[in-house]
């Protein structure tokens, strides 16, 4: 069972496309990116920089220290095989929540789970 | 001229101007990946690739300046492309000198324009006048597509070696690792840009050619490194059995 925390205002992700938050002490990136928000670990499994300082691109967000590209839904990438954590996230009522329960893949996922065909919250209208 | 191509057949079209003149198949890289070199040749390697990839942000600065306001998305990979190589974390020319200290050489040695060669002199003005001359457009698909976009290819034969057959640290040699990742997001912003915005013919065709003239224009910089810096060490050496596939 999901544990929701609220964690920002949408409309502050709205106005930045990305923030960073912290939920038992675990600094936490979101994203928003053609009308989804997506969360992961703000720490790179890689060296340790902040992905909330990446920018976003085809769905992926590059991290500012090597450029490695996490899938925004599912944290994985190709290029080396490994998985960024991700945590689930809904938005209700103007409010962005999240499960601080990480998930973490071992395998590459399918391509059904990938952007653009796996999403993450759905902000819906504005 | 023929018809306008759609973005899948000139997207094949770009990758297959490289072909036959891509520069992980120039002797230096085959010695290189073959494990033929030693400390100095890369030494003299990183005091030549600085004067290529350092002003890298100086060339994809005139090309910023040459696309249109309405081009937001265009300029906008651009300067991401020249935010994540200068400010994003570690400057990458950094890393290359820290690369280049291991193998022995100092970074006023790196810095001094005067210790590379002339074809790299050349490739360096290439580099200057097609991003200061040619179209935009044009300028993207020769720096970006036809020279960055090979990178990935190249380090990924060239990174294991580093470690496992010259030795060098992880750490040392940071500056390859970060380039597979770097170049490949990199590279695609540029495809991204010259799919959109080459949009007739023509330019597609200009496109074409500069990446033909680009992929040519990297390796015969990275043969030059082998004739200037490596053949007198080896004199026994036929480049082409380190090509193993006849000419390079």
């Amino acid at each position: 069972m999901a544990e929701w925390v609220k964690v920002a205002d949408l409309k502050e992700l709205q106005r930045r496309k990305k923030l960073l938050v912290e939920v038992g002490g675990t600094g936490i990136a979101l994203f928003l990116d053609e009308g989804y928000v997506y969360a992961l670990r703000d720490i790179c499994i890689h060296k340790q920089r902040n992905l909330s300082k990446g920018l976003v691109f085809q769905g992926k967000v590059i991290c500012p220290g090597h450029q490695w590209a996490f899938d925004l839904p599912t944290g994985w990438v190709d290029e080396w095989g490994e998985c960024q954590p991700t945590f689930p996230v809904k938005v209700e009522g103007g409010e962005v929540y999240v499960d601080p329960e990480p998930r973490v893949r071992t395998e590459a996922p399918v391509s059904e789970e990938r952007w653009p065909v796996g999403r993450g919250a759905q902000i819906g209208e504005a | 001229m023929g018809e306008l191509l759609s973005k899948d057949e000139f997207r094949v079209a770009l990758k297959d101007a490289m072909k036959g003149r891509e520069a992980k198949d120039a002797s230096f890289s085959l010695a290189w990946s073959g494990g033929d070199l030693k400390r100095h040749h890369f030494a003299r390697w990183a005091e030549n690739h600085f004067h290529y990839v350092g002003p890298f942000a100086d060339y994809l600065g005139y090309i910023y300046g040459n696309a249109p306001d309405s081009a937001t998305d265009a300029k906008d990979f651009l300067l991401q492309n020249m935010y994540e190589e200068e400010l994003a974390d570690i400057r990458h020319t950094d890393l290359l000198i820290r690369f280049a200290e291991a193998c022995g050489t100092t970074r006023e040695r790196v810095e001094d324009p005067h210790n590379m060669n002339p074809v790299t002199r050349g490739l360096q003005s290439w580099c200057y006048a097609t991003s200061m001359r040619r179209n935009w457009v044009v300028a993207t698909a020769a720096l970006i597509v036809g020279l960055e976009s090979q990178v990935p290819d190249i380090y990924r034969r060239q990174y294991p070696p580093l470690l496992e057959k010259y030795g060098f640290t992880e750490d040392e040699a940071e500056f390859f690792e970060l380039h597979i990742s770097s170049d490949e997001v990199h590279g695609e912003r540029g495809y991204q840009i010259v799919l959109n915005y080459a949009d007739t013919p023509e330019l597609q065709e200009e496109c074409l050619e500069a990446v033909r003239d680009a992929a040519d224009m990297r390796f015969s910089y990275t043969k030059a490194l082998f004739d200037y810096y490596v053949k007198g060490d080896m004199p026994s050496v036929d480049e082409q059995d380190l090509a193993g596939i006849g000419s390079v």
